[in-house]
This record gives structure tokens, C-alpha cells and sequence, in this order.
């Protein structure tokens, strides 16, 4: 099976799930501020930081599956287009403050949520070490 | 054409922009029905927020919540032939909401050349509710 066929598995579950998840997290919330879209780039950013830096680290996890969670699942779950748009939408309301807010905590705190992951993986990986 | 100027009943439908009825779009079903049935008019409104009765929020400003928009169809008729089609709509739409207004129309016509043009072209000023219709004096 080539490459992008586990790609394309993944991205069509990350891209599921992000749907059902967005939509569950924004109805909940009642929101009008893209709470859904941040909270799926920011647990994205986490995964494929966490998932990218301990899978390069173990042969265990092969090429296939490697792009199947990093380009496939966090290519289809995370959304840079939807948080251009709706970061859009605000500034077109002339909504400066929150989108604003939107852009600074979508970009800070994927990045954080990266490092996190990234942390992570490094602590988990000491820790198989040390058993 | 008949004249619909005078004391009417506008009738607003409010549904959903995924609501469907033998597979296509409900609004579509209920806007070709009218015409099939030579209702004056109908029109179909697509709003930019709303909730409803399961008090989901829907609003074009976020992805996931812009795929089934509130839309409202609007027709203005008598008060019989509003009340003679509610049976079938009934019977068409599952979730939604619906609400008559009475409304006194003053201009209903269609782009005609001027020697064409009937009593009912005229726009009625007069500012009174009850004020019949041209033809109908």
C-alpha cells in the first residue's frame, strides 16, 4: 500500500473527528468565539508533537503508520484554512478584540501544546529507557 | 392575475437549510408546491444566526455551525388559501415553526407594459386597513 493511502485513512478519521468534536464543543459552549476550532488545533498540536517526536525514536512504529497519525490523523483533525476563516469572519465583523484573542491564543497556545507534547515523548522515552 | 391587494395573512415558515422532504431541500418543496397551487408568491430568506427548538446555535461564523442555517419562507395570501395549504405543510416538515401575521398589501403586480397595466397595478396610498382592493369595489 502506498504512502498516501495511509494518509488518506487517517485524514478522513482526523477529519471526522474533528467535525463531531468541533461541533459537540461549540454547542456545548454556546459560543459565538471559535472555541471548537481552538481546542481541536491546540490538542492537535499536542498529539503530533507528542506523536512525531516518540515515534521517530522507535523502530516499532514503521513509515505507514507514522504518516497515518502525523500527515493523515493531525493533517485531518488540526485546520489552519478554518482558523484563517473564522479568524476572517471577526475581523470582518469588526470584532478586533476577539480575533485578536483568537490569532494570539491559536498560535501560542499550539505551540505551547506542541512543546508539551514534545516534553512529553522525551519523559516517556526516558522512562523505557530506564526499565 | 388575480388581485391580492387588501387584508391578507402572511405566513413565515422558519425550518432548517438541511431540512428535506423526498430528498431534496424542504424549502424547495414547499416553495414549488405553492406554485404548483398558484399561491401569490413565496420567498425564501436564509438567515446568518438563530437557534430553535432543540436551542442548537447555528451562526455563518463557525464552520461547524454553518451547515443548517435558519431559513424562513414567507408567503403572503388570502386567509383561506393560507389555511387550505397548512394540511399538506404539516405533513411536510418535521421540526420548525410557523406564524400568521395579518398584513394589508398594497402593491402586487407584475412588470407590465403600460397599456397592459390594469386597476390592480395601482399602488394603494391610501393608508387604510380597510380599504378595499380597486377590483374588489
Amino acid at each position: 500500500m502506498p504512502l498516501f493511502a495511509w494518509v488518506a485513512i487517517g485524514s478522513a478519521a482526523g477529519g471526522v473527528i474533528r467535525f463531531l468534536l468541533g461541533t459537540l464543543i461549540q454547542q456545548r459552549t454556546g459560543s459565538t468565539f471559535p472555541v471548537g476550532t481552538l481546542a481541536i488545533n491546540v490538542s492537535g498540536s499536542f498529539v503530533l508533537g507528542f506523536v512525531a517526536r516518540y515515534a521517530l525514536a522507535t523502530p516499532a512504529l514503521g513509515p505507514e503508520v507514522r504518516a497515518l497519525l502525523t500527515a493523515g490523523l493531525c493533517g485531518g483533525y488540526t485546520t489552519f484554512s478554518t482558523f484563517s476563516y473564522e479568524g476572517a469572519a471577526l475581523i470582518e465583523d469588526g470584532d478586533y478584540q476577539r480575533a485578536a484573542w483568537y490569532v494570539g491564543l491559536s498560535v501560542v497556545l499550539s505551540l505551547a501544546a506542541t512543546f508539551v507534547g514534545i516534553g512529553l515523548a522525551r519523559e516517556v522515552l526516558n522512562l523505557r529507557r530506564r526499565l | 392575475m388575480h388581485g391580492l391587494k387588501g387584508e391578507r395573512v402572511l405566513m413565515r415558515i422558519h425550518i432548517g437549510e438541511r431540512d428535506k422532504y423526498h430528498g431534496k431541500p424542504l424549502y424547495e418543496a414547499i416553495v414549488e408546491l405553492l406554485r404548483a397551487r398558484h399561491y401569490a408568491g413565496a420567498t425564501v430568506l436564509r438567515a446568518v444566526m438563530g437557534f430553535g427548538a432543540t436551542a442548537h446555535l447555528r451562526t455563518d461564523r463557525i464552520e461547524v455551525l454553518s451547515l443548517d442555517l435558519p431559513i424562513v419562507v414567507e408567503c403572503v395570501e388570502t386567509e383561506e388559501r393560507i389555511t387550505a395549504i397548512l394540511p399538506e405543510i404539516d405533513a411536510m416538515i418535521e421540526g420548525g415553526l410557523i406564524t400568521l401575521e395579518r398584513a394589508k398589501v398594497i402593491m402586487y403586480r407584475a412588470n407590465l407594459p403600460p397599456e397592459r397595466r390594469t386597476a390592480s397595478w395601482e399602488m394603494d396610498r391610501t393608508g387604510l386597513w380597510d380599504a378595499d382592493a380597486p377590483e374588489e369595489s
